[in-house]
């Protein structure tokens, strides 16, 4: 990874803009074309920032399961996309058991957002929700979230936030620039180049860089097929290097087409929103 | 009630996309600000100016409002006041700051009588307090444990330079601490610079976009509108923010806030302003009763094994 980034920062010295097509450029269409099925997991463990950092499993606010950061969590996700339906689920389990598996979903289906988890149970997967409150346990039943209370800030941030902000900031590369908000701690990446690595793949290097903080992007193809993200990113104070973060995204599937079981509730999750005579709900 | 209400938004709503229709203003529009903006804008460079108001924002047909909201600055010293805790207790310095929450509302009577949550009127502590480097913050327990008439707080102190330390026990608050004392969006329209100011979006003050009159509840003000614009990483606009600030008699009595996005006007709330002035009441910075001081905690020992360091006292009648 420091060897990338050291051959990254040397080719940056005699860095040409191009406007040739990349292989990404597909992925990009999908994105703003908001039509694909992103599975993804993060290889990279998670960053332990504060004496106190923990993850948070459950919905539960009573009962948290909270892994401290000496455990190893591996974590996941599926996004789906179709129009302005969406599905998001992060998952986290335990490396190497299984049984400690856990996710958080969110579906946006026709303005309306359900919140639900899973976890394993029985070596089944099980889905359930907490809708029965702070003080109830699991349920079946799940309801939308108010829509009334949508805050148009969040609104405006919500339609690009596929739940790990890891990932987030890797796809950045591929996301429509004309409709995600500026904001000076997230990356403006431009295309630097593409390389052949000796076992075969293709990698297209980004790069961002404004003021102190400095991002970097690779992403892995087999032939035309994204397969793998790197990131790793850093803030420059006082000339002194800070902030090291970095990461590395398997991508297990990135298809055009939305898997439509996933932006309807699942089998076994009752819907009881309450709607009123023109079906919005109330 | 629903119906007025309905018929008022869309007045104010047309109000506003008529002010918007021309927001590329040619230059040779004659209109130009209010005088006492500029003096607003003076007054907060200073450092010394007070201000109470009161934000109210339309919630399923009903409108919620946070009590009566105090900034106040003096000498370098910063403090802020809500007396209503629980529910809208404040505004955050940057909207984008409050995007996170999504726990904003509650189930709430109108009338403060029978308000489910605190609503201590005349507060004699802010809640937050910078002082000779020094972060206040006060924490009072009422609620559960109202004893009489007696409401226990107790305060908080953290020195100014831990107080982006990543250790700082949540429970304290002191994360919030430059947010609330930083004038909110609204305010900070005057002040955009405010040093307790933490402009995560980076966006610019907001631009003077013209004058008008405004009609808000069958009253007629002199409307001075301001307009933010977000952008993309493109450059182009995706959403904007506008203000429109409401005079009476060459004084601002009320800010509006509107967000505007893909052609939808979303009035988030409106702003009473109660009084701005550079004359700063007694009651503004006074603890007007003995409260005891504690060290914040921030991951040492202390923290770890929940001990309670007792620092000193603050406050009390001077008489």
């Amino acid at each position: 990874m420091i060897k990338f980034i050291i051959a990254l920062l040397i080719g940056l010295m005699s860095f040409v803009s191009t406007s040739e097509a990349t292989k990404s450029d597909v992925y990009r269409d999908a994105f703003r074309n908001k039509s694909f099925t992103l599975k993804y997991e993060i290889i990279t463990p998670p960053v332990h920032k504060t004496n106190r950092s923990g993850v948070l499993k459950y919905g539960n606010i009573l009962n948290p399961v909270v892994f401290t950061g000496n455990e190893s969590i591996k974590y996941s996700g599926i996004i789906v996309v179709d129009g302005n339906n969406k599905y998001v689920e992060t998952a986290s389990k335990k490396d190497g058991d299984e049984k400690t598996a856990a996710g958080i979903c969110k579906l946006t289906k026709n303005n309306e957002i359900f919140n639900f988890y899973w976890d394993i149970k029985k070596g089944n997967q099980r889905y359930y929700s907490n809708s029965a409150g702070l003080f109830g346990g699991k349920t079946t039943s799940v309801r939308a979230e108010d829509g009334s209370t949508v805050d148009p800030y969040r609104a405006m941030f919500q339609e690009y936030n596929y739940g790990s902000p890891t990932l987030i900031k890797a796809l950045f590369v591929i996301m429509p620039a004309d409709k995600i908000v500026e904001v000076p701690s997230m990356p403006k990446y431009k295309f630097f180049g593409s390389t052949t690595l000796d076992n075969g793949l293709t990698c297209e290097d980004y790069y961002s860089n404004s003021g102190d903080k400095f991002y970097v992007a690779r992403y892995y193809f087999d032939g035309d097929k994204l397969i793998k993200i790197a990131t790793a990113s850093y803030t420059k104070r006082d000339g002194v290097i800070a902030d090291y973060e970095k990461s590395v995204i398997g991508i297990t599937e990135f298809s055009f087409t939305p898997e439509q079981k996933y932006l309807s509730l699942p089998e076994g999750l009752k819907d009881k929103t309450k709607r009123d005579k023109k079906g919005a709900s109330k | 009630m629903k119906k007025k209400f309905l018929r008022w938004l869309k007045g104010a709503a047309l109000g506003a996309l008529g002010v918007l229709v021309g927001l590329t203003i040619s230059t040779a529009e004659v209109s130009a600000e209010q005088a006492a903006a500029e003096q607003y804008r003076q007054m907060f460079q200073s450092g010394n100016f007070y201000v109470e108001c009161r934000m109210s924002r339309m919630f399923k047909d009903h409108e919620y409002s946070s009590g009566v909201l105090t900034y106040a600055g003096e000498d370098g010293k910063r403090m802020q006041r809500t007396t209503r805790k629980g529910f809208f207790s404040g505004g955050s310095a940057s909207m984008f700051e409050s995007a996170d929450l999504g726990d904003f509302y509650a189930e709430e009577d109108q009338t403060p009588a029978n308000s489910r949550y605190e609503d201590v009127k005349n507060k004699k502590w802010p809640d937050y307090l910078y002082r000779d480097g020094q972060y206040y913050h006060f924490i009072s327990t009422i609620g559960a444990a109202i004893v009489g008439n007696k409401i226990d707080v107790f305060a908080k102190v953290l020195p100014e330079d831990q107080i982006n330390s990543s250790a700082l026990n949540p429970k304290e608050g002191f994360q919030y601490a430059r947010r609330e004392l930083a004038l909110p969006d609204e305010l900070a329209v005057f002040y955009w610079d405010d040093p307790f100011r933490d402009n995560r979006i980076n966006l610019p003050a907001p631009h003077f976009n013209g004058s008008s009159t405004r009609t808000v509840k069958d009253k007629t003000y002199d409307c001075d509108q301001y307009v933010n614009d977000i952008k993309s990483i493109e450059g182009n606009v995706i959403a904007q923010e506008v203000y429109n600030m409401l005079y009476s008699d060459g004084k601002l009595v009320m800010i509006q806030k509107w967000f505007l996005r893909d052609g939808n006007e979303h009035h988030i709330l409106d702003m009473d302003i109660i009084s701005l002035t550079a004359e700063i009441p007694e009651s503004a910075f006074a603890i007007d009763k003995k409260i005891k001081v504690y060290a914040a905690h921030n991951g040492d020992l202390n923290d770890l094994v929940g001990k309670e360091v007792l620092v000193g006292e603050i406050g009390g009648k001077q008489k």
